[in-house]
C-alpha cells in the first residue's frame, strides 16, 4: 500500500532532515515508519519534535518487540500440497525465506509519534545493539509520556533505557524475576503461588502445569498476498 | 403521661419505699420511656433512610425481611450482634472499646432535657440549653478515641477531620443558640417552647431567627457527620474514617450513636426554632378547642420527621465537601453570620421591634 | 529536635475510590499531597502475550476485557489493525453498525464514568441514575451479541451478525404488576433499531437531569473547578488523548481528524474545555454524550433505510454460515480451517488507533505471516493518563486525589492489560 498525500509530504520532510539516518520501514500497511540507529535516536527525536512541518509533539506509544522467534512456525507444513486447497500452501521454504524479515538484532523499541499540528503519524523503530543487555537512550526528556511506557518495556522485555529517571518494574509483581514478554519466557510463567496452611503464608513454587499449545503457529503463504502474484 | 407517672408514684409509695428510692425508680422509668422508643426510632430511621433514598434513587430499598422489609432493622441488629468484634493487633484495646460506648453515651445523655410535651421531660433543669451544648460536644471524644486507638492512618485522618470540624461548627452552633436564648429569655427548654406560643406559627423563633435557624440546622448536619459534611467517614476518601477498624456491634454502637444524634438534632431544631410540641393551628379561628389546636407530642414528632427527611434528602442530593471547604464554611461564613445576627437581634431587643415589641 | 516526617499513606489497592486495583503511595503533609506514586499491574493478565498465543479471531474476546466499561471500542481497535494488515474493509452497513455501537459504548462508558465520578465526590444518586440508562444500553449489547458486557461482536471484515428484528422483553415476575410490565416492555415491542431510537429520543432529557444535579451545584463546582489543572502544552507532553486532551483545550478528535469507518459522514461537534480542570473535563464528557446521541440518531436513520450485508463474503476470513457448512464441501473445509487454525495475516506491521471513550486506543500489530499475531501492543489511553497522577495531584488535598482519579476515567483492565 502507498502513503496518502499528507504522509508522503511528511516522508519527504523527514528524509530531507534526517537523510541517511532514517531508513524507511517496509510492510507497514500504508503507514510511515523509519528505522533509526540507537546512537541517533535522541538527536532524531528532537528534530522530529521541533522542526517546523514535522512537529511530532506527542509520543503516543512506545513498546518493545522481541524478534527471537520471528517467522518461525510451530508446525512444519513443508510436506503440504502446493495445489488443491485454494489457500495456496507453498510450504515453508524458499518462498518464505525471500520475504523473511531479518531483524538486525533481537530486541527493538517501537515509537509511535503523533503530530497534532500536522495531523500526521510516524513510527520509529530502534534495534537494540546488544541482545544480552539491550540498551536504548531514554526519550523521557523529549516526551514526558515516555516515562511509564519505558518502564513497561523494561519490565516486560528487559530493555534498559539509559538515563530514565525511575526505571522500576511496573506491571509485574513485586520481586518478579524475568521479563515475561520475551519470546523465551513461557506463557504459563515460571512460578505459581498458593497459600501454605502450615507456614501460614503465601508461598511461591515452580509451576506444576505443563505448557501446551492449543493451536500451533502456522505460517502459510497466501497467494493473494504474494507481491509477484498479485493482480495489480 | 402525667397520670401514668402519678399512678406509678403512688404505686411505689404504696410499697413503702422511701422517697429518694421512689424518685430514682421514677426517673429510671422515665429514662426507659424515652430510650426504648428512641432505639426503636433509630432502627426505623435507618429503614426510612434506605426506603427514602431508595425512592429518590429510583430503586426499592429493603423488601425481603418481613412485609416490604419492615423487619430489616432487626435483621441488621441481629447480624451485628452475632459478628465478632475484632480488635486490631496493635490497637489500644481499652480505648478502642471505650470509644463506641462514649459516643453512644453522649448521644443518649442529651435526651435528658428534651421536652416531649408540656408535661414530660426527664430532667426539667434550668440550664437545659447549656447541658445540651456540653454533652453533644463530648460526642467528639468517641470519634477521636476511635481514630486514635485503631492505630490506622485512615481512622486517624478521620478523627483529625472530625475534631477540627466539630470545633468549627460547635462555635457556630453555640452562637446560634445565643440567639435562641435572647429570644426565649431562658435556658430551660420547656420555657423556650412556651415562649414561642402564639397564634399559629407566628411566634415561632424560626421567623426572627431565620439566619440562625439555617446555620443551626446545617451545623447540626455537620455535627452529626452527615452528607454533605461526612468527611470524617468520607466513604470514597478515607473509606470509613474513624470507624474503619470496627466491626460487629462495636460498629453498631457508632451507628446507633450517629442516628441518635441525628434524631437529637431534629428534636433540638424543632424545639428551639419550630415551637416544639406547639400546634401550628393553635389560635386559628374555628379550630379552637379541637385536637388540632392542642399542644401535643405528635406535633413535635411531625416536625422531627420533617427535619429527619431533610437529612436524608441532603444525603441523596449533594456531593461531599472537601475538608478545607467545610472549615471555610464554618469559620468564614457561619460564625460571622451568627455573630452579626446576634448583634442585629440585640438591637431588635433593645429597640423592641418585631417579636419583642410586646 | 526530632525530624518531622511526612505521613505516607497507602491508598488502595482495596479502596472504594481506586476504581479497581490502583495502589497509590501518597506522601502527605497533613492532608496535602506532596508526592503520589501509583503502583499498577495488580490486574496484569498479560493480555498481549495471550493474544500472541492464539489465532487472530480468538483474541477479540480478550479485547472486551481490557477496558471493561467500553467493550466494543476495544474490539474495534484490534479488528481495525487486523483489517489494515489484511487490506480489507468491511461492508458499508457493517461500518455504520460499528459506528452505532462505538457511540453506544461511548455513552456506556461516560455514564459509568459520570456515576463513579459523582460517587467519588459524594453525589451518590448520580450513580444510580446513570445505571438506569446504562441498563438500556446493556440490553442493546445483549440483543445484538447475546452478552451484556463482553460482546465479541466485531470481526475482521464486518460484524458477527446483523441487528436483530426483535428485542428481548421483560417476563412476568412476582414483584411486577401487569401494568408495570407493560410499561417496561413498551419500547421493546419493535426491532433493536426502534429501541435505540426511543432511547436516543429520551436520553437528552436524562442528561439534563444529571446536569441539574451537578453542573450548577456549588459543592460540585467547589470540588472540581481548578482541581487537577493541565495546560494544553503539558497535556500533549504527557501523551493525553480523548476528553483529557480536549478538556485542556486542544481540538483533537480522531473521529474528525483521522476518520475511520463512516465518521466522515456523521454530523457532530467536538466539545473542548478552556481551563483544563476537572470541571471542564466533566463538561466535555457530558457534551460528548449529547453528541454521541446525535451520531446514534444518524446511524439509526441510515440503517433503517439501507439493508445489506454486514460482513465480507470472503470465506478465507469469515466463516461460512452454518447452514452452508452443512451441505457444501468447500464451506465445510473453510469452516474447519478457520476454527482450527484461523487465517494467516500477511507479514507486516500496523498501528490502528480509534477514538475510544477514554482517549486514543491504539493497537500495534506485528505479523510474521502466521495465523497468530507476532506482537500485539495495546496502547491504552488510561496508561498515559495515570502516569500523570503525580503531577496532577501534587499540592492538592486527599479528597482531590479522588476527584482526579475520577476525572482520569481510569479502568484497570486497560492500564494493566
Amino acid at each position: 500500500m502507498t502513503l496518502d498525500d499528507k504522509h508522503a509530504a511528511v516522508a519527504a520532510a523527514v528524509e530531507a532532515r534526517l537523510g541517511e539516518r532514517a531508513q524507511r520501514l517496509e510492510n507497514t500497511a500504508g503507514e510511515l515508519g523509519y528505522a533509526i540507529a540507537p546512537g541517533d535516536l535522541l538527536d532524531c527525536c528532537r528534530i522530529l519534535r521541533d522542526t517546523e512541518g514535522l512537529q511530532f509533539e506527542m509520543l503516543m506509544d512506545l513498546c518493545g518487540v522481541d524478534y527471537l522467534s520471528y517467522g518461525r512456525a510451530e508446525w512444519d507444513t513443508a510436506s503440504a500440497t502446493t495445489t488443491g486447497f485454494s489457500r495456496g500452501v507453498l510450504g515453508r521454504g524458499d518462498a518464505l525465506a525471500e520475504t523473511d524479515y531479518q531483524p538486525p538484532s533481537r530486541f527493538a523499541v517501537v515509537y509511535h509519534l503523533l503530530s497534532i499540528s500536522n495531523n500526521a503519524r510516524l513510527r520509529l523503530k530502534v534495534a537494540c545493539e546488544d541482545d544480552g543487555r539491550p540498551m536504548v537512550d531514554s526519550v523521557t526528556g523529549i516526551w514526558a509520556s515516555a516515562d511509564w511506557f519505558e518502564r513497561e518495556a523494561f519490565d516486560l522485555f528487559g530493555i534498559l533505557f539509559v538515563a530514565h529517571p525511575d526505571l522500576r518494574r511496573i506491571l509485574t509483581d513485586y520481586g518478579f524475576i524475568g521479563h515475561p514478554f520475551r519470546k523465551d519466557f513461557p506463557l504459563i510463567g515460571k512460578a505459581e503461588v498458593r497459600y501454605d496452611p502450615k507456614k501460614g503464608r503465601v508461598v511461591y513454587e515452580p509451576v506444576s502445569i505443563e505448557p501446551r499449545t492449543l493451536v500451533p503457529k502456522a505460517i502459510r503463504d497466501d497467494n493473494r498476498y504474494r507481491p509477484d502474484l498479485s493482480k495489480d | 403521661m402525667t397520670e401514668l407517672l402519678a399512678l406509678m408514684e403512688s404505686l411505689l409509695g404504696f410499697f413503702g419505699l422511701p422517697g429518694w428510692m421512689v424518685y430514682i425508680s421514677l426517673t429510671a422509668i422515665k429514662i426507659a420511656i424515652v430510650l426504648l422508643p428512641l432505639i426503636l426510632a433509630v432502627a426505623y430511621f435507618t429503614y426510612a433512610e434506605r426506603k427514602i433514598i431508595g425512592f429518590i434513587q429510583n430503586r426499592v430499598g429493603p423488601q425481603r425481611v418481613g412485609w416490604r422489609g419492615v423487619l430489616q432493622p432487626f435483621a441488621d441488629v441481629i447480624k451485628m450482634l452475632l459478628k465478632e468484634v475484632i480488635v486490631p493487633a496493635n490497637a489500644n484495646w481499652l480505648l478502642f472499646l471505650l470509644a463506641p460506648v462514649l459516643s453512644l453515651l453522649t448521644a443518649f445523655a442529651a435526651w435528658a432535657v428534651i421536652p416531649f410535651d408540656p408535661s414530660f421531660v426527664i430532667a426539667d433543669i434550668d440550664a437545659g440549653l447549656l447541658y445540651v451544648l456540653a454533652v453533644t460536644s463530648l460526642g467528639v471524644y468517641g470519634v477521636i478515641l476511635a481514630g486514635w486507638a485503631s492505630n490506622s492512618k485512615y481512622a486517624f485522618l478521620g478523627a483529625m477531620r472530625s475534631a477540627a470540624q466539630i470545633v468549627a461548627y460547635e462555635i457556630a452552633m453555640g452562637f446560634a443558640l445565643v440567639g435562641v436564648l435572647m429570644a426565649g429569655g431562658s435556658l430551660n427548654m420547656g420555657q423556650i417552647v412556651e415562649a414561642q406560643a402564639g397564634v399559629s406559627i407566628s411566634r415561632w423563633f424560626v421567623w426572627p431567627l431565620l439566619p440562625l435557624f439555617v446555620v443551626y440546622f446545617i451545623s447540626g448536619v455537620a455535627e452529626t457527620n452527615r452528607a454533605p459534611f461526612d468527611v470524617a467517614e468520607g466513604e470514597s476518601e478515607i473509606v470509613a474514617g474513624f470507624h474503619v477498624e470496627y466491626g460487629g456491634i462495636a460498629f453498631g454502637l457508632f451507628f446507633l450513636a450517629e442516628y441518635a444524634n441525628m434524631i437529637l438534632i431534629t428534636a433540638l431544631t424543632s424545639v428551639l426554632f419550630m415551637g416544639g410540641w406547639l400546634s401550628p393551628f393553635a389560635g386559628v379561628p374555628g379550630l379552637a378547642g379541637t385536637f388540632l389546636a392542642e399542644p401535643h407530642f405528635a406535633w413535635l414528632a411531625m416536625k422531627m420527621a420533617f427535619f429527619g427527611f431533610c437529612f436524608l434528602w441532603f444525603r441523596a442530593t449533594f456531593p461531599r465537601y472537601r475538608y478545607d471547604q467545610i472549615m471555610r464554611l464554618g469559620w468564614k461564613v457561619f460564625i460571622p453570620v451568627t455573630i452579626v445576627w446576634s448583634a442585629v437581634e440585640g438591637v431588635m431587643v433593645v429597640a423592641q421591634v418585631g417579636p419583642w415589641s410586646a | 529536635m526530632p525530624e518531622i516526617q511526612n505521613f505516607t499513606m497507602n491508598f488502595g489497592p482495596q479502596h472504594p475510590a481506586a476504581h479497581g486495583v490502583l495502589r497509590l503511595v501518597l506522601e502527605m503533609d497533613g492532608e496535602v499531597i506532596h508526592r503520589a506514586d501509583p503502583h499498577v499491574g495488580l490486574l496484569h493478565r498479560a493480555t498481549e502475550k495471550l493474544a500472541e498465543s492464539k489465532p487472530f479471531n480468538q483474541s477479540i474476546g480478550y479485547m472486551d476485557r481490557l477496558d471493561y466499561v467500553s467493550m466494543m471500542c476495544n474490539e474495534h481497535g484490534y479488528v481495525l489493525a487486523i483489517e489494515k494488515l489484511l487490506g480489507i474493509a468491511p461492508p458499508i452497513r457493517a461500518q455504520y453498525i460499528r459506528v452505532l455501537f462505538d457511540e453506544i459504548t461511548r455513552i456506556l462508558n461516560h455514564l459509568m464514568w459520570l456515576g463513579a465520578h459523582g460517587l467519588d465526590i459524594g453525589a451518590m444518586t448520580m450513580f444510580l441514575y446513570c445505571f438506569r440508562e446504562r441498563e438500556d444500553l446493556m440490553d442493546c449489547y445483549e440483543a445484538v451479541s447475546g452478552t451484556r458486557m463482553h460482546a465479541t461482536y466485531y470481526r475482521p471484515g464486518g460484524v458477527f451478525r446483523d441487528l436483530p428484528e426483535e428485542m428481548p422483553t421483560y417476563q412476568p415476575a412476582d414483584n411486577r404488576s401487569a401494568k408495570e410490565l407493560k410499561r417496561m416492555n413498551e419500547d421493546r415491542s419493535g426491532s433493536l433499531l426502534d429501541f435505540i431510537d426511543a432511547f436516543a429520543d429520551r436520553f437528552p432529557g436524562r442528561i439534563d437531569e444529571y446536569e441539574t444535579l451537578l453542573t450548577d451545584n456549588r459543592i460540585w463546582k467547589q470540588r472540581t473547578v481548578n482541581i487537577g489543572v493541565v495546560t494544553p502544552e503539558r497535556a500533549k507532553q504527557l501523551g493525553f488523548s480523548g476528553p483529557m486532551l480536549r478538556g485542556s483545550g486542544v481540538v483533537w478528535d480522531l473521529r474528525k481528524m483521522q476518520p475511520y469507518e463512516v465518521y466522515d459522514r456523521m454530523d457532530f461537534d467536538i466539545p473542548v474545555g478552556v481551563n483544563g480542570d476537572c470541571y471542564d473535563r466533566y463538561l466535555v464528557r457530558v457534551e460528548e454524550m449529547r453528541q454521541s446521541n446525535r451520531i446514534i440518531k444518524q446511524c439509526v436513520d441510515w440503517l433503517r433505510e439501507n439493508p445489506g450485508p454486514v460482513v465480507l463474503d470472503d470465506h478465507k476470513i469469515i466463516p461460512p454460515a452454518r447452514i452452508e457448512m452443512k451441505d457444501d464441501m468447500e464451506s465445510l473445509i473453510h469452516h474447519f480451517k478457520l476454527f482450527t487454525e484461523g487465517y494467516c495475516v500477511p507479514e507486516g506491521e500496523a498501528y490502528a488507533a480509534i477514538e475510544h471513550p477514554k482517549g486514543e486506543f491504539g493497537v500495534y500489530l506485528v505479523s510474521d505471516g502466521a495465523n497468530k499475531p507476532y506482537r500485539v501492543k495495546v496502547r491504552a489511553p488510561g496508561f498515559a493518563h495515570l502516569a500523570s497522577m503525580n503531577e496532577m495531584v501534587t499540592g492538592h488535598m486527599l479528597a482531590d486525589v479522588v476527584a482526579v482519579i475520577g476525572t482520569q476515567d481510569i479502568v484497570f483492565g486497560e492500564i494493566d492489560r
